[in-house]
């Protein structure tokens, strides 16, 4: 059965009702549209899942719909951007099969391992406002979970630490250590780059450096634009969600981004995902 | 394309549900209407300081009494009153009635939200001002009276209601 | 309906282990689980018809300054509103008090504000204090009027958090154990349907 196929049975019943009624208003037609949209990403697990019904309305675990297979694979085939997602539907029919596999389906939740929220926002620095990307993840504290920054981006820190190496660099000459290193005085300055008096395999801890300026006041929250999630969750894919927000039956939290992945592709997608070099 | 069994089931289930809904508020709404042309009558008005499960005794000066509903009763009527009061000053003055059924505008009122194995679960407790307000406020008649603990005045000091 | 002056003492103690047995019952208890759902969606509710009476333009301004108070009790201390349009993308916060305010002195002839039929109850997750947090999904439609012209109409996904602890407080000398359901934080997004 094709996608379209399923998404028109899957409408047919969200709509039953209203079919038979014939006439539709248009806030009728616009609830139809919000019952349809995957409006939290809660409801992106429990579809994803099984584990509710078109209402949104959970499923107990002895009920013989809970995470039936039959209903994900229904729900799966809507959980999809239709309008601009690039990926085949082999390559979809091929996920959905995998993670419905009766011997071993799979299941996402808020605690499943390797997947993380990339979160654009923007801050004030030095009296401008820049874009700052933050990487977040769920982990387990105290008595329940928590969401934390993993890892940031930011423009202005790209370069602030890039220390040349070779002849052109600067140093400490190596007879510093006779005159007491009276040279310090001139190689740490403001401005300057004090980086190149570093280890060979010096890395900067630039989360550690955000920290410290949020909390000097030196870099002011403004706002959060927008944000994605990345999930390696699933054995040997990569999936990405955004949220669509327009018109239709297709909205919400949909995966706008799917692949099959094996573990170097896996590395080098986490290095453009978390834009490293 | 077809609609498993369980699929219709729930269809059907809702159709059920919306009709019952339906007869639901067409009986609220009558309800409120009848109390709604009926603020003037003083009869559900006066508290009685008697034990409620005992019947009133017969005033005879007053020949339309009819038999005196109990307390909750009396309650419950009052909350749908507010909750369907036309107007502000109506609801404000049934709020006014009610509260002299109590020992006190701060007399505790407990709503119990669930109960299984012998335990209840409660909403956070409020008192008895601010209940009847926020029925007048919200239109929300959706609790009935449980338990009445009364003060050895005869008024009530302490409300048990249960969601209907 | 929080309160916080109660005539009688008011010992709120925070059960954090109780809370623990208590969502761990309901594991087995799936119909407790739905009675705080509907506690959670019932305070949802009522925040929409404070929302309705606050900004009705007919509503004395003595009377909705008391639903903003009633309304604000509804909240967590420092709960904001961060509210985005389709035109402005990036978030803009405002206090729950400042937001009622703005909502009340909206320049309108005429204000209907209204709940679509549909809403999504999330999960309840446990955070590291021991709190549950969930969030309801509802949405909202806005007309102003000018006259009798309809001069701006939107509709709004809110996603409200909720947070849901068991406390316990004493009343005339015996203990009831009660479910303290408060909201939070509240975005507000408008939405191209």
């Amino acid at each position: 059965m094709s996608r379209l196929t399923l998404l028109t049975s899957l409408l047919f019943i969200f709509f039953f009702q209203g079919v038979q009624a014939q006439i539709v208003s248009e806030d009728e037609e616009i609830e139809r549209q919000l019952l349809a949209s995957t409006k939290q990403l809660n409801q992106f697990f429990n579809r994803f899942n099984g584990e509710e019904d078109t209402k949104g309305r959970k499923f107990e675990p002895d009920d013989r719909q809970y995470r039936s297979e039959r209903i994900r694979k229904r729900y799966l085939s809507i959980l999809f951007d239709e309008e601009n997602a690039e990926f085949s539907e082999d390559l979809l029919k091929t996920f959905i099969e995998q993670v419905t596999d009766k011997d071993n389906p799979q299941f996402l939740s808020l605690r499943s391992p390797e997947w993380f929220a990339v979160v654009n926002t923007t801050f004030k620095y030095k009296g401008k406002e820049e874009p700052l990307t933050l990487y977040m993840q769920i982990q387990q504290e105290g008595l329940g979970y928590e969401w934390v920054i993993s890892d940031l981006v930011f423009e202005p820190y790209n370069t602030l630490f890039d220390k040349q190496r070779g002849e052109t660099k600067e140093f400490l000459h190596p007879m510093s250590h006779e005159l007491d290193f009276m040279n310090l005085r001139k190689a740490l300055v403001k401005g300057g780059s004090p980086e190149s008096y570093t280890l060979a395999d010096f890395k900067p801890d630039l989360l550690t450096v955000f920290l410290y300026e949020v909390k000097m006041g030196l870099l002011e929250f403004q706002t959060v634009n927008r944000l994605n999630f990345h999930f390696f969750s699933i054995d040997g894919w990569y999936f990405q969600l955004n949220n669509f927000n327009r018109p239709g039956y297709n909205t919400g939290w949909l995966i706008s981004d799917l692949a099959q992945v094996n573990d170097s592709q896996k590395e080098a997608l986490l290095k453009i995902i978390y834009d490293k070099k | 394309m077809k609609v498993t069994p369980s699929q219709t089931k729930t269809v059907l289930k809702s159709a059920l549900l919306f009709s019952l809904m339906l007869i639901f508020f067409a009986s609220c709404k009558s309800q409120k209407a009848v109390l709604d042309t009926e603020p003037e009558q003083p009869e559900v008005v006066e508290p009685e300081p008697e034990p409620e499960p005992q019947p009133e005794p017969e005033e005879p000066k007053d020949v339309r009494t009819a038999p005196e509903p109990t307390l909750d009763n009396k309650l419950n009527n009052y909350f749908a009153a507010i909750a369907g009061a036309s107007s502000t000053s109506t609801a404000n003055s049934n709020i006014q009635e009610a509260l002299r059924l109590f020992d006190d505008g701060g007399a505790p009122v407990l709503i119990i939200i669930y109960a299984a194995d012998g335990t209840e679960d409660y909403d956070e407790p409020t008192d008895i001002t601010k209940y009847l307000n926020y029925i007048k406020d919200t239109g929300n008649n959706v609790h009935r009276v449980k338990e009445v603990v009364k003060a050895p005045n005869g008024k009530i000091k302490e409300l048990v209601l249960v969601k209907k | 309906m929080r309160s916080n002056i109660l005539k009688y003492t008011l010992v709120t103690l925070f059960v954090v282990m109780g809370s623990v047995n208590a969502l761990a019952q309901n594991a087995v208890d799936p119909n407790r689980e739905k009675a705080i759902d509907s506690l959670a969606l019932e305070k949802v509710r009522d925040l929409g018809k404070y929302i309705r009476i606050i900004g009705n333009k007919e509503t004395p301004y003595s009377e909705s300054t008391r639903v903003m108070d009633r309304a604000e009790e509804l909240f967590a201390p420092d709960s904001e509103m961060g509210v985005s349009s389709l035109a402005r993308e990036e978030i803009e916060y405002y206090k729950v008090r400042e937001y009622f305010q703005r909502l009340r002195a909206l320049n309108y002839d005429k204000v209907t504000i209204e709940w679509y039929d549909i809403h999504y109850i999330s999960d309840l997750e446990r955070q590291p204090d021991g709190r549950y947090v969930g969030v309801v999904t509802i949405y909202q439609k806005f007309e102003g009027r000018s006259g009798d012209q309809l001069s701006y109409k939107d509709t709004t996904k809110k996603d409200i958090t909720i947070y849901v602890e068991k406390k316990e407080t004493q009343i005339a000398g015996r203990t009831i154990e009660f479910w303290d359901v408060i909201l939070g934080d509240i975005r507000v997004s408008e939405t191209s349907i």
